[in-house]
């Protein structure tokens, strides 16, 4: 059997294996957080997303904006899609492309909401997100406006 | 014993790098000093290539595993503006037989305000909307992008250069954003670049003149400047994303004291679009370059070619992407089929492709793709000096790992 009709048998194997399936809309539930130093009170759609893509790097006052990623599924789908107007896959992609095309380095993740809570509470500068009912008072909740 | 007398070395540094590194958790490599970050990442591509018709990028007839690449890179950041980088890649395809250690790209980048920033070193080249990703599988949609775009043997060529770039992001209100890049620099090319083997011709004819036997090993090729700019508009519209890039070069080649070919560019304007709706996703691109050519003081080219392609993708689910390209390329656009010489009877190429690409988890893809083409632009004499066929296929497999 030749290499075209191994690769074809492969393409339409796959596909008739996966036809059908579509992936559900995300709920909203994640509550942005940051530093309880940090004046901020809300933020817009449109400057969470570019803090988040690595493009606006320092809040009003001058302090360098700490970003930190929380692979938490549910919270990290909500927050993607919300916030970022991409799948959590896609965002993968952009800090991959960010990183190996040399244009910069993606923030750190971590994947529970006690990491995030852990990492703001001890970062003037921090952001990231976490579950709805996982805030404590150690961050300050931050509205996301339209 | 000297380091860069065995090269084979560095590549077996480098493999075992990265091999060592595939074996333990990715997080280990993301090095905390104090406040400053350190960063390793690296990745590792095995593919298998197999053409019908004619050979493609070198002997592909009976198939080829000669297709891989490893990358490993270092990020610093000295100062939350100041970031040092480089990545070390080496790059092993079918007609490149040196396969040599390079360096993909060394950044100093030293961030002043969001909308202001700047970058020295080896950079890389934006010019539509994936040329800084080629080097990288696992980034791009395709094992062999659009070639009437991202023409493969002139990856190593217009992959990056030396010198610097202002970039940054401006608000455009309820209109979305922009990235800009304006850079400017040289291009160092490698003796096995491809468009440098491909001089052969070259060499014979001034051989033949001065009875001569000089070989490409003898030529010298140099870039005198590259320039250009890059706009991509990220909009409003989830989803929807446009780029113009222009860039603009020249080369010139000699034999000793002889300059035997002069390549100016004036312009190389790549027009794009992209955009995702569910799970589907568009991306347009078309593009012209006028070039102008001399080789051994005769003109051989003079004039735009013409490129553009559309490539639609179906993702039933996130891992999952099917594409479908088509894609077109004509040599002078003003003279789309007339021969270019006896060993470029058909210089245009319609490809017609199928292509699966499967994320298995974050760190391994897999891609597999068949293109149907009509037509032989591109060096393709250099690959079948006994003459090329019109209509060829070609089929590739592979794997990827990134950490």
């Amino acid at each position: 059997m030749n290499l075209k009709r191994r690769t074809g048998g492969f393409l339409l194997a796959i596909w008739l294996f996966t036809a059908g399936a579509v992936g559900a809309e995300p709920q909203e539930n994640f509550m942005m957080v940051i530093n309880v130093h940090n004046d901020i009170t809300s933020i817009s759609r449109k400057d969470a997303e570019l803090i988040f893509l690595n493009k606006k790097r320092s809040w009003p006052d001058g302090q360098n904006i700490s970003v930190l990623i929380n692979e938490a599924p549910i919270t990290y789908d909500s927050f993607s899609h919300t916030v970022l107007r991409r799948s959590p896959h896609q965002f993968l992609i952009f800090r991959k492309k960010m990183l190996f095309r040399g244009q910069g380095m993606p923030p750190p993740t971590v994947k529970t909401d006690k990491a995030v809570i852990a990492f703001v509470s001890g970062n003037v500068g921090a952001i990231s997100y976490v579950s709805s009912d996982a805030v404590t008072p150690a961050v300050k909740v931050i509205a996301v406006t339209q | 014993m000297s380091f860069s007398s065995f090269p084979s070395m560095r590549v077996q540094l480098l493999s075992l790098t990265t091999f060592f590194c595939m074996l333990f958790p990715p997080s280990l490599w993301a090095i905390n000093l104090g406040s400053d970050r350190v960063q390793l990442h690296g990745f590792l591509t095995q593919g298998y290539l197999e053409s019908n018709g004619n050979n493609f990028l070198g002997t592909t007839e009976d198939g080829t595993f000669r297709l891989t690449e490893i990358g490993l890179n270092i990020n610093a950041h000295l100062t939350d503006k100041f970031r040092l980088g480089g990545q070390a890649l080496y790059c092993h395809l079918p007609a490149n037989s040196k396969g040599k250690i390079r360096a993909d790209w060394l950044v100093a980048e030293y961030h002043f305000t969001d909308p202001f920033g700047v970058r020295l070193g080896k950079i890389k080249m934006p010019m539509g909307l994936y040329n800084m990703e080629r080097d990288s599988d696992f980034l791009r949609p395709l094992i062999f992008l659009p070639q009437s775009i991202y023409d493969e043997t002139r990856r190593d060529s217009w992959q990056a250069h030396w010198g610097g770039e202002i970039y940054g992001n401006l608000l455009l209100n309820t209109w979305g954003d922009v990235d800009y890049q304006l850079f400017g620099g040289r291009i160092q090319y490698d003796d096995d670049s491809l468009a440098t083997l491909a001089a052969t011709e070259i060499v014979s004819r001034y051989n033949k003149n001065n009875a001569l036997r000089l070989s490409t090993d003898d030529l010298n090729r140099e870039n005198n400047y590259v320039y250009g700019a890059a706009l991509f508009f990220n909009s409003s519209i989830p989803g929807l994303r446009g780029a113009l890039t222009f860039l603009s070069l020249e080369d010139e080649s000699w034999l000793y004291d002889k300059q035997v070919n002069n390549l100016r560019v004036k312009s190389k304007i790549v027009a794009s679009l992209e955009y995702s709706w569910q799970q589907f996703s568009l991306a347009a691109e078309y593009s012209e370059t006028d070039r102008k050519q001399e080789q051994l003081n005769v003109v051989t080219l003079n004039g735009p070619s013409q490129a553009w392609y559309l490539l639609l993708s179906y993702s039933p689910i996130e891992a999952l992407t099917f594409s479908l390209l088509y894609d077109e390329y004509y040599r002078l656009k003003n003279n789309r089929h007339e021969p270019a010489g006896p060993r470029n009877l058909y210089p245009w190429r319609k490809d017609l492709a199928a292509s699966l690409r499967y994320d298995i988890n974050e760190h391994w893809t897999f891609k597999a793709e068949w293109h149907t083409i009509d037509g032989a632009a591109f060096y393709m004499g250099f690959f079948n000096p006994q003459g090329t066929e019109r209509y060829w296929q070609y089929g590739a497999l592979k794997l990827s790992f990134n950490f």
